[in-house]
């Protein structure tokens, strides 16, 4: 066995892994116990990129030099989406024909350059979701979220109807119409074009992967054809999943190329491998050629560069429509400015919600950035000891919080209406939404000097937590309802006074 | 065997009656017996554990309540994610307690569950009950979706005529209803009737439809708890029934115990007084309770015994 074929098993199995742990971390980290494995998911490219100022800039520089050093390592390797293609591109190689299992070589196509172009340009404006949308991390996200997620949780609650003591019902487990719609066109697309093309997803349109393809023309170690050795067999090419091997010219594409290391283990002469680009020699026009193609993608990098500082520098999208005012942010997302600038709408926080309620957007931030997460208070609220959504956004989207930091983050505020409240329609007592109210905003007070007591809000020490919204059983208008704030804010909480512990010596009757 | 006992207990009874009537410090001196037929049992001054056992004693012992083979359910309050020294929450070691005499009596399983407010993993995990009941033997129940509640009819309602109550009460042998002692902003306070809401699905229902009132139609359940046991341990004295901080909390320890919801609840409240001025009669579910016969409030009738240990 050549070192070529350990190197390609050594990373199957740790895309494999990866690929398992990623999804596993969408389907168990709701669960109260397995939540820490949500930190893989920090690992990712995009994600490192907009948290690069909160935490990502390790997992950034790492992925930035793992690419200097060896070229397009992370699609083949950390990317979920490309890990996934690999599979599929498997799974049909064992399906198709024989005479059909193969891959020609194609010309890289201009139009990746033109659609990164465009992305990072609206992604300058501040203006994320068509990067978000087309971003692997992220398509994989939803993907995990919209199927893989609803799958568990289907299974799981077929089991729990077979063991009902032992395994719990999980509720609520609706997704939203649009977030189905994109997942699975996005989803479909992806499979098709890998059943056919290959990695052509990767090298046309995966922004990500066009990216990390500039860079690696400055990789140190490229995958190269010794000409003395080459038969032209056309092994390698047929192998070659990003159809960037040309045997004509017997030159390998390395902004394609994605290190799949197929090429390398299929060749009966050993005759490609890796080899360092500064020993390299080669023609003096091909020098030139190469410099004056270098200095083109260097240009770009330097664009796109510029475009990303120019992001970080916005506080507020430029071009974002009239901002939605209805969608409550989770905790942690600081603005309604600051998630639409950050997330990725990876959905890792919908899937992480122990309760449930974040759910994607649709114009609710207004209809420049939909599939954003929201808090929606159907189903339940958001827990006041809970800073899940936070812990497991890898984006910087959600910053973390500690649990004492939430409780005085206020992101809505509740608002009473007193002609739907109970107590003033039926003349009854209620108090359903002062008895969940985690701060005591809501308190009772009497209702014009009776007997009754009707709930009074104080909104400076209302955090929009939602629970009142959640319990009022006034319908079919509640009379408690939580009002997004588009920047979130720190409240006070009441000082509770310190009082005198009283002793008792008998029992009262 | 049981005829004997009876007889027995009711010489007994007969007997220690009289010299109550006669001269009170002759009681104390009385065989211990006579307290198995107290109507309520108050104590006061120690450990949970050491509360229930004497409390239980003085009723006649769990075994006159609990027979050997029954399925029981332990109905704590488990109602917020918050931890036992808030006391939000029925009190850990007191439901390990009970779930353990359980045991001991016969009972061939015991199941301990309530539908909480806040997220249900939270609060059973937080409040510590679920370890707690865990450790005593018992099984945890899950009382979070609609699947897990059945209909019932409430013929003598007057409210709430039908209601969905969760499957382990419905299919129990016996339950015991353990809820904590606290202050409520709802429904003034939150003690045993109040603790039936976290075997009903749809509480919404019931705080649009006179709350009270459906509070008391709870209790017009034909499968009413053998036992009330009172928590007072750790009394929530304001802000209920979530509490904020540790300053809404009392530590009386003490423990009520009674056969009847509504004599439990007056005696709860008189106690809680001490702390908090509060009106049984601001405590409406109790008096429309009363009114429709299912139990008095009048404790002056009822057999109580008062005990202070340590």
């Amino acid at each position: 066995m050549n070192r070529y074929t350990l190197l390609k098993r050594g990373r199957v199995i740790i895309s494999l892994l990866l690929l398992f742990l990623i999804t596993l971390s969408f389907i168990v980290s709701s669960s109260l116990s397995y939540s820490f494995i949500s930190k893989i998911l920090k690992i990712e490219f995009i994600p490192s990129l907009l948290s690069i100022m909160s935490g990502g800039a390790i997992t950034f520089l790492f992925i930035t030099l793992l690419t200097l050093l060896f070229g397009r390592l992370y699609c083949s390797t950390l990317c979920p989406l490309g890990i996934y293609q690999d599979i599929v591109i498997n799974v049909a190689n064992r399906i198709k024909p024989k005479r059909k299992r193969k891959f020609y070589f194609e010309k890289g196509r201009k139009i990746r350059y033109y659609i990164v172009a465009s992305l990072l340009l609206a992604f300058a404006v501040g203006w994320l979701s068509p990067l978000t949308i087309l971003e692997p991390y992220s398509i994989w996200g939803r993907v995990s979220n919209t199927f893989i997620v609803r799958g568990a949780i289907s299974l799981h609650n077929l089991m729990a109807s077979i063991f009902p003591a032992t395994l719990y019902i999980k509720s609520f487990s609706s997704i939203t119409l649009s977030t189905l719609l994109l997942a699975s066109t996005l989803l479909i697309t992806v499979t098709l074009l890998s059943i056919f093309k290959g990695r052509l997803y990767c090298n046309i349109i995966c922004p990500v992967g066009t990216l990390l393809g500039m860079l690696s023309k400055f990789s140190l170690y490229k995958p190269t054809i010794e000409e003395e050795a080459c038969i032209s067999c056309y092994r390698c090419s047929i192998v070659c999943k990003a159809n960037c091997i040309d045997i004509e010219s017997k030159s390998i594409d390395s902004s394609r190329c994605i290190l799949c290391f197929n090429c390398m283990v299929s060749c009966p002469k050993g005759g490609i491998g890796l080899s360092s680009s500064l020993l390299k020699g080669g023609s003096k026009s091909s020098k030139r050629e190469l410099s004056l193609e270098r200095r083109r993608v260097l240009l770009g990098l330097g664009a796109a560069g510029g475009a990303i500082a120019t992001n970080f520098a916005l506080k507020r999208p430029l071009l974002a429509s009239t901002p939605g005012k209805s969608g409550i942010a989770p905790p942690g997302a600081i603005s309604v400015n600051h998630l639409k600038l950050n997330c990725t709408a990876c959905h890792a926080c919908v899937a992480a919600c122990p309760a449930t309620i974040i759910k994607p957007s649709l114009g609710e931030y207004g209809f420049d950035a939909p599939f954003l997460p929201l808090l929606n208070f159907d189903n339940h609220y958001c827990s006041f000891e809970c800073t899940r959504c936070s812990e497991v956004c890898p984006n910087g989207a959600l910053l973390p919080l500690t649990k004492e930091k939430k409780q005085i983050t206020a992101i809505a505020k509740a608002k009473f209406s007193l002609r739907e409240c109970i107590v003033y329609t039926d003349k009854t007592d209620c108090g359903a939404c002062e008895e969940h109210c985690p701060t005591k905003a809501i308190n009772m007070v009497s209702y014009k000097g009776t007997a009754l007591m009707i709930p009074h809000i104080n909104k400076k020490e209302c955090i929009g937590c939602g629970a009142c919204q959640y319990i009022c059983p006034a319908t079919p208008i509640k009379a408690m309802k939580v009002v997004a704030l588009q920047e979130h804010q720190e409240i006070t909480p009441r000082k509770e006074q310190k009082e005198e512990k009283k002793e008792i010596e008998s029992f009262g009757f | 065997m049981e005829r004997r006992e009876f007889l027995k207990g009711a010489l007994l009874l007969s007997v220690g009656g009289v010299v109550k009537a006669k001269e009170g410090s002759l009681f104390a001196a009385a065989p211990k017996e006579i307290g198995k037929n107290n109507d309520l049992v108050a104590v006061m001054g120690g450990e949970p554990q050491e509360l229930y056992s004497k409390a239980i004693e003085l009723m006649g012992g769990l075994s006159k309540y609990i027979k050997r083979g029954y399925r029981v359910v332990v109905k704590p309050n488990i109602g917020w994610d918050k931890t036992p020294e808030y006391g939000a929450n029925t009190n850990p070691q007191l439901v390990e307690a009970i779930v353990r005499d359980c045991f001991r009596v016969g009972a061939s399983q015991v199941t301990v569950f309530d539908h909480t407010c806040d997220e249900w993993r939270a609060c059973y995990k937080n409040s510590g009950i679920e370890e707690a009941a865990k450790r005593g033997g018992a099984k945890i129940a899950f009382a979070h979706d609609e699947k897990y509640y059945r209909t019932v009819q409430l013929p003598k309602a007057l409210s709430m005529k039908q209601v969905k109550i969760h499957e382990a009460i419905v299919e129990c042998d016996a339950w015991i209803n353990v809820p904590v002692l606290k202050n409520h902003g709802g429904a003034k306070m939150t003690i045993s009737m109040k603790n039936f809401m976290g075997i009903v699905w749809d509480r919404r229902f019931m705080h649009a439809n006179n709350l009270q009132q459906s509070i008391a139609d709870c209790s017009t359940y034909e499968k009413m708890p053998v036992l009330n046991i009172v928590d007072a341990y750790r009394i929530m004295v304001k802000n209920g029934p979530k509490g904020r901080t540790v300053e809404d909390v009392e530590t009386p320890k003490a423990l009520f115990i009674s056969t009847n919801v509504v004599s439990a609840d007056t005696a709860a409240i008189k106690f809680f007084s001490q702390f908090v001025p509060v009106e049984l009669d601001d405590v409406h579910h109790i008096a429309l309770a009363e009114k429709m016969g299912i139990g008095s409030t009048n404790l002056d009738q009822l057999k109580i015994e008062r005990v202070k240990l340590g």
